[in-house]
Protein backbone atom coordinates (compact mmCIF):
# COMPACT_ATOMS: atom_id res chain seq x y z
CA UNK A 1 0.00 0.00 0.00
CA UNK A 2 1.36 3.37 -0.90
CA UNK A 3 2.15 5.94 1.73
CA UNK A 4 -0.44 8.37 0.65
CA UNK A 5 -1.56 9.39 4.09
CA UNK A 6 -2.64 12.93 3.33
CA UNK A 7 -4.99 11.74 0.64
CA UNK A 8 -6.43 8.66 2.28
CA UNK A 9 -9.27 7.97 4.65
CA UNK A 10 -8.47 4.36 5.31
CA UNK A 11 -7.42 4.75 8.91
CA UNK A 12 -10.86 3.67 10.03
CA UNK A 13 -11.43 0.98 12.66
CA UNK A 14 -10.22 -2.51 11.93
CA UNK A 15 -7.07 -3.94 10.40
CA UNK A 16 -5.55 -2.55 7.24
CA UNK A 17 -7.06 -4.24 4.23
CA UNK A 18 -3.79 -5.77 3.09
CA UNK A 19 -3.43 -7.69 6.35
CA UNK A 20 -6.76 -9.41 6.19
CA UNK A 21 -7.09 -12.71 4.39
CA UNK A 22 -10.45 -14.02 5.53
CA UNK A 23 -12.54 -15.75 2.99
CA UNK A 24 -16.28 -15.59 2.94
CA UNK A 25 -18.49 -12.59 3.37
CA UNK A 26 -17.30 -9.72 5.48
CA UNK A 27 -17.88 -6.02 5.38
CA UNK A 28 -16.23 -4.35 2.44
CA UNK A 29 -12.89 -3.01 3.70
CA UNK A 30 -13.82 0.50 2.65
CA UNK A 31 -11.04 0.83 0.15
CA UNK A 32 -12.95 3.48 -1.67
CA UNK A 33 -15.54 6.00 -0.67
CA UNK A 34 -17.86 4.42 -3.22
CA UNK A 35 -19.17 2.04 -0.57
CA UNK A 36 -21.41 4.84 0.70
CA UNK A 37 -24.64 5.91 -0.94
CA UNK A 38 -23.10 9.18 -2.11
CA UNK A 39 -21.35 7.52 -5.02
CA UNK A 40 -24.32 5.67 -6.35
CA UNK A 41 -25.18 6.49 -9.95
CA UNK A 42 -26.96 9.80 -10.23
CA UNK A 43 -25.28 11.28 -7.16
CA UNK A 44 -24.73 14.99 -7.61
CA UNK A 45 -21.57 16.17 -5.91
CA UNK A 46 -21.19 19.64 -4.47
CA UNK A 47 -20.61 22.26 -7.20
CA UNK A 48 -17.50 24.39 -6.78
CA UNK A 49 -16.05 27.51 -8.37
CA UNK A 50 -12.48 27.98 -9.55
CA UNK A 51 -10.82 31.10 -10.94
CA UNK A 52 -8.47 30.31 -13.82
CA UNK A 53 -5.03 31.73 -13.07
CA UNK A 54 -2.82 33.14 -15.79
CA UNK A 55 0.40 31.90 -14.17
CA UNK A 56 -1.02 28.42 -13.89
CA UNK A 57 -1.96 28.37 -17.57
CA UNK A 58 1.55 29.50 -18.47
CA UNK A 59 3.05 26.75 -16.28
CA UNK A 60 0.78 24.09 -17.79
CA UNK A 61 1.51 25.27 -21.33
CA UNK A 62 5.25 25.33 -20.85
CA UNK A 63 5.31 21.78 -19.41
CA UNK A 64 3.50 20.36 -22.44
CA UNK A 65 5.69 22.20 -24.94
CA UNK A 66 3.59 25.25 -25.76
CA UNK A 67 6.19 27.93 -25.05
CA UNK A 68 5.77 31.08 -27.11
CA UNK A 69 2.24 30.28 -28.22
CA UNK A 70 -1.13 31.83 -27.44
CA UNK A 71 -1.30 29.48 -24.41
CA UNK A 72 1.76 30.93 -22.69
CA UNK A 73 2.38 34.38 -24.23
CA UNK A 74 -0.05 37.23 -23.72
CA UNK A 75 1.24 38.86 -26.88
CA UNK A 76 0.58 35.75 -28.95
CA UNK A 77 -2.81 35.31 -27.30
CA UNK A 78 -3.82 38.83 -28.31
CA UNK A 79 -2.54 38.28 -31.84
CA UNK A 80 -4.84 35.26 -31.98
CA UNK A 81 -7.80 37.37 -30.87
CA UNK A 82 -7.92 36.42 -27.18
CA UNK A 83 -8.16 39.04 -24.44
CA UNK A 84 -6.02 36.88 -22.13
CA UNK A 85 -4.36 33.45 -22.19
CA UNK A 86 -6.91 30.85 -23.32
CA UNK A 87 -7.49 27.60 -21.46
CA UNK A 88 -5.96 24.72 -23.48
CA UNK A 89 -8.19 21.76 -24.38
CA UNK A 90 -7.44 19.43 -21.46
CA UNK A 91 -6.64 21.90 -18.67
CA UNK A 92 -10.05 21.86 -16.95
CA UNK A 93 -9.62 18.22 -15.98
CA UNK A 94 -6.83 19.08 -13.54
CA UNK A 95 -8.78 21.88 -11.90
CA UNK A 96 -11.48 19.38 -11.05
CA UNK A 97 -9.07 16.73 -9.83
CA UNK A 98 -7.21 19.22 -7.69
CA UNK A 99 -10.40 20.40 -6.06
CA UNK A 100 -11.38 16.79 -5.43
CA UNK A 101 -8.03 16.04 -3.77
CA UNK A 102 -8.71 18.66 -1.12
CA UNK A 103 -12.39 17.93 -0.59
CA UNK A 104 -13.88 15.67 2.06
CA UNK A 105 -16.33 12.78 1.99
CA UNK A 106 -18.06 11.92 -1.25
CA UNK A 107 -16.63 15.03 -2.93
CA UNK A 108 -13.13 13.92 -2.00
CA UNK A 109 -10.65 11.55 -3.62
CA UNK A 110 -10.85 7.78 -3.68
CA UNK A 111 -9.31 6.39 -0.52
CA UNK A 112 -6.13 5.20 -2.18
CA UNK A 113 -5.25 7.17 -5.34
CA UNK A 114 -2.46 4.73 -6.19
CA UNK A 115 -5.17 2.19 -7.07
CA UNK A 116 -6.81 4.53 -9.53
CA UNK A 117 -6.24 4.38 -13.27
CA UNK A 118 -7.74 6.85 -15.68
CA UNK A 119 -9.29 4.89 -18.53
CA UNK A 120 -11.28 7.43 -20.50
CA UNK A 121 -11.70 11.19 -20.76
CA UNK A 122 -13.61 13.49 -23.04
CA UNK A 123 -14.40 17.17 -23.36
CA UNK A 124 -17.18 18.89 -25.27
CA UNK A 125 -16.51 22.58 -25.73
CA UNK A 126 -19.09 25.33 -25.89
CA UNK A 127 -17.04 28.46 -25.31
CA UNK A 128 -13.36 29.26 -24.83
CA UNK A 129 -12.39 30.10 -21.26
CA UNK A 130 -9.55 32.47 -20.43
CA UNK A 131 -7.29 33.43 -17.55
CA UNK A 132 -9.29 35.38 -14.97
CA UNK A 133 -12.54 33.56 -15.70
CA UNK A 134 -14.58 32.13 -12.85
CA UNK A 135 -15.81 28.66 -13.69
CA UNK A 136 -18.41 26.61 -11.88
CA UNK A 137 -17.93 22.81 -11.89
CA UNK A 138 -21.01 20.62 -11.26
CA UNK A 139 -20.01 16.95 -11.10
CA UNK A 140 -22.46 14.05 -11.26
CA UNK A 141 -21.55 10.40 -10.76
CA UNK A 142 -23.33 8.87 -13.73
CA UNK A 143 -22.35 5.24 -13.28
CA UNK A 144 -20.49 2.88 -10.95
CA UNK A 145 -19.93 -0.74 -11.88
CA UNK A 146 -17.58 -3.64 -11.30
CA UNK A 147 -15.92 -6.06 -13.70
CA UNK A 148 -13.67 -9.12 -13.51
CA UNK A 149 -15.07 -10.63 -10.33
CA UNK A 150 -15.12 -7.29 -8.62
CA UNK A 151 -11.41 -6.61 -9.05
CA UNK A 152 -12.05 -3.61 -11.28
CA UNK A 153 -14.44 -0.90 -10.24
CA UNK A 154 -15.35 1.74 -12.78
CA UNK A 155 -16.62 5.17 -11.76
CA UNK A 156 -18.08 7.44 -14.45
CA UNK A 157 -18.26 11.12 -13.69
CA UNK A 158 -19.78 13.87 -15.84
CA UNK A 159 -19.05 17.46 -14.98
CA UNK A 160 -20.70 20.50 -16.49
CA UNK A 161 -18.46 23.57 -16.45
CA UNK A 162 -20.29 26.88 -16.73
CA UNK A 163 -19.81 30.54 -16.04
CA UNK A 164 -21.45 31.84 -12.85
CA UNK A 165 -24.44 33.03 -14.96
CA UNK A 166 -24.95 29.48 -16.24
CA UNK A 167 -23.44 29.91 -19.72
CA UNK A 168 -22.00 26.54 -20.81
CA UNK A 169 -18.21 26.41 -21.22
CA UNK A 170 -17.45 22.69 -21.42
CA UNK A 171 -18.70 19.25 -20.44
CA UNK A 172 -16.20 16.79 -19.03
CA UNK A 173 -16.69 13.02 -19.06
CA UNK A 174 -14.33 10.87 -17.04
CA UNK A 175 -14.02 7.14 -16.42
CA UNK A 176 -11.65 5.90 -13.77
CA UNK A 177 -10.91 2.34 -12.75
CA UNK A 178 -10.14 1.50 -9.15
CA UNK A 179 -8.16 -1.71 -8.78
CA UNK A 180 -9.32 -4.10 -6.05
CA UNK A 181 -6.90 -7.03 -6.31
CA UNK A 182 -8.75 -8.94 -3.60
CA UNK A 183 -11.98 -8.70 -5.56
CA UNK A 184 -14.19 -7.92 -2.62
CA UNK A 185 -17.92 -7.75 -3.11
CA UNK B 1 -16.89 25.11 -47.66
CA UNK B 2 -18.32 23.37 -50.66
CA UNK B 3 -18.87 19.65 -50.63
CA UNK B 4 -15.99 18.70 -52.96
CA UNK B 5 -13.47 20.61 -50.84
CA UNK B 6 -14.80 18.99 -47.66
CA UNK B 7 -14.71 15.46 -49.00
CA UNK B 8 -11.19 15.95 -50.23
CA UNK B 9 -10.17 16.65 -46.64
CA UNK B 10 -10.88 13.07 -45.62
CA UNK B 11 -7.59 11.23 -45.27
CA UNK B 12 -5.63 14.39 -44.56
CA UNK B 13 -2.93 13.73 -42.00
CA UNK B 14 -2.03 16.25 -39.35
CA UNK B 15 1.68 16.99 -38.97
CA UNK B 16 2.99 14.44 -36.42
CA UNK B 17 3.93 15.63 -32.98
CA UNK B 18 7.02 14.23 -31.27
CA UNK B 19 7.15 15.67 -27.76
CA UNK B 20 10.38 15.43 -25.78
CA UNK B 21 11.20 12.34 -23.74
CA UNK B 22 8.95 11.98 -20.69
CA UNK B 23 11.43 12.38 -17.83
CA UNK B 24 10.84 12.26 -14.08
CA UNK B 25 11.10 16.03 -14.16
CA UNK B 26 8.35 16.19 -16.80
CA UNK B 27 6.09 14.12 -14.56
CA UNK B 28 6.82 16.19 -11.47
CA UNK B 29 6.17 19.43 -13.32
CA UNK B 30 3.06 18.08 -15.02
CA UNK B 31 1.70 16.95 -11.63
CA UNK B 32 2.08 20.47 -10.32
CA UNK B 33 0.85 22.20 -13.45
CA UNK B 34 -2.13 19.96 -14.07
CA UNK B 35 -3.23 19.35 -10.48
CA UNK B 36 -2.95 15.56 -10.74
CA UNK B 37 -0.85 14.67 -7.71
CA UNK B 38 -1.38 10.92 -7.80
CA UNK B 39 1.88 9.55 -6.32
CA UNK B 40 2.16 6.74 -8.88
CA UNK B 41 3.30 9.42 -11.34
CA UNK B 42 5.89 11.13 -9.18
CA UNK B 43 7.03 8.84 -6.38
CA UNK B 44 8.87 5.64 -7.30
CA UNK B 45 8.23 4.14 -3.87
CA UNK B 46 4.49 4.70 -4.22
CA UNK B 47 4.53 3.32 -7.77
CA UNK B 48 6.30 0.14 -6.59
CA UNK B 49 3.97 -0.26 -3.63
CA UNK B 50 1.09 -0.09 -6.10
CA UNK B 51 2.63 -2.93 -8.12
CA UNK B 52 4.39 -1.01 -10.91
CA UNK B 53 8.09 -1.18 -11.77
CA UNK B 54 8.50 2.57 -11.75
CA UNK B 55 6.54 5.80 -12.06
CA UNK B 56 4.12 6.04 -14.99
CA UNK B 57 3.18 9.05 -17.03
CA UNK B 58 -0.20 10.67 -16.48
CA UNK B 59 -2.70 9.64 -19.13
CA UNK B 60 -3.63 13.30 -19.24
CA UNK B 61 -0.08 14.21 -20.28
CA UNK B 62 -0.61 12.19 -23.46
CA UNK B 63 -4.03 13.74 -23.90
CA UNK B 64 -2.52 17.20 -23.42
CA UNK B 65 -0.16 16.36 -26.29
CA UNK B 66 -3.18 15.42 -28.41
CA UNK B 67 -4.75 18.76 -27.56
CA UNK B 68 -1.50 20.41 -28.63
CA UNK B 69 -1.49 18.44 -31.89
CA UNK B 70 -5.04 19.53 -32.71
CA UNK B 71 -4.64 23.20 -31.75
CA UNK B 72 -1.42 23.44 -33.73
CA UNK B 73 -3.54 22.60 -36.77
CA UNK B 74 -6.84 24.41 -36.17
CA UNK B 75 -7.61 27.40 -33.94
CA UNK B 76 -8.64 26.57 -30.37
CA UNK B 77 -12.10 28.05 -30.91
CA UNK B 78 -12.76 25.58 -33.72
CA UNK B 79 -12.36 22.52 -31.49
CA UNK B 80 -15.79 21.11 -30.62
CA UNK B 81 -14.74 18.00 -28.71
CA UNK B 82 -11.75 15.91 -27.71
CA UNK B 83 -11.92 12.33 -26.48
CA UNK B 84 -9.33 9.83 -25.33
CA UNK B 85 -9.29 6.22 -24.28
CA UNK B 86 -6.18 5.15 -22.38
CA UNK B 87 -5.19 1.64 -23.39
CA UNK B 88 -1.62 1.15 -22.18
CA UNK B 89 0.74 2.67 -19.65
CA UNK B 90 3.35 5.21 -20.65
CA UNK B 91 6.52 4.45 -18.68
CA UNK B 92 8.96 7.14 -17.60
CA UNK B 93 11.56 7.81 -20.36
CA UNK B 94 8.99 7.08 -23.08
CA UNK B 95 8.99 9.12 -26.26
CA UNK B 96 5.36 9.45 -27.25
CA UNK B 97 4.49 10.00 -30.87
CA UNK B 98 1.15 11.66 -31.68
CA UNK B 99 -0.69 11.36 -34.98
CA UNK B 100 -4.00 12.51 -36.39
CA UNK B 101 -5.94 11.90 -39.55
CA UNK B 102 -9.24 13.28 -40.81
CA UNK B 103 -11.69 10.39 -41.09
CA UNK B 104 -14.96 12.14 -41.96
CA UNK B 105 -16.50 15.47 -42.79
CA UNK B 106 -20.16 15.65 -41.90
CA UNK B 107 -22.93 17.95 -40.86
CA UNK B 108 -23.36 18.38 -37.12
CA UNK B 109 -26.72 18.50 -35.31
CA UNK B 110 -26.92 22.28 -35.65
CA UNK B 111 -25.97 22.23 -39.34
CA UNK B 112 -22.31 23.07 -38.83
CA UNK B 113 -19.88 21.21 -41.07
CA UNK B 114 -17.58 19.19 -38.83
CA UNK B 115 -14.40 17.23 -39.41
CA UNK B 116 -13.70 14.13 -37.36
CA UNK B 117 -10.03 13.48 -36.63
CA UNK B 118 -8.81 10.09 -35.42
CA UNK B 119 -5.95 10.56 -32.96
CA UNK B 120 -3.37 8.17 -31.58
CA UNK B 121 -0.41 8.22 -29.23
CA UNK B 122 2.17 5.47 -29.62
CA UNK B 123 5.44 4.63 -27.91
CA UNK B 124 8.68 4.09 -29.81
CA UNK B 125 8.06 0.31 -29.88
CA UNK B 126 4.67 0.88 -31.51
CA UNK B 127 2.52 0.31 -28.40
CA UNK B 128 -0.73 2.23 -28.70
CA UNK B 129 -1.21 4.12 -25.42
CA UNK B 130 -4.08 6.42 -26.33
CA UNK B 131 -6.70 6.33 -29.01
CA UNK B 132 -8.62 9.54 -29.37
CA UNK B 133 -10.86 11.63 -31.50
CA UNK B 134 -11.31 15.32 -32.08
CA UNK B 135 -14.23 17.02 -33.78
CA UNK B 136 -13.44 20.43 -35.24
CA UNK B 137 -15.25 23.00 -37.36
CA UNK B 138 -14.46 21.95 -40.93
CA UNK B 139 -14.27 25.52 -42.23
CA UNK B 140 -11.27 26.12 -39.98
CA UNK B 141 -9.14 23.39 -41.54
CA UNK B 142 -6.02 24.45 -43.40
CA UNK B 143 -6.88 24.14 -47.08
CA UNK B 144 -3.37 23.66 -48.46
Amino acid sequence: MADTAPLTNETGPGPSPQLTKETGPRPSPRLTRDTGPALSPGARLTPFTVTVERGRLRFFGSVIGLEDTEFTSLERAREAGHHDLPVPPTFLFGLELEHQAHAQGPDGPPVDPSRVLHTEQSFNYHETAHAGDELVFSPVITDVYRRRAGTMEFVVRDTAVTRPDGTAVADLHQVIMVRHPEGER
Amino acid sequence: MTAPTSTSLVGTELPDLHPDEVTRATLALFAGASGDHNPIHIDTDAARAAGFDDVLAHGMLSMAFLGRLVTSWVPLGAVRSLKARFSAMTPVHARPHCTGRVTAVEQGADGELLARIALAVRLADGTLTVRGEAVVAADSLPTT
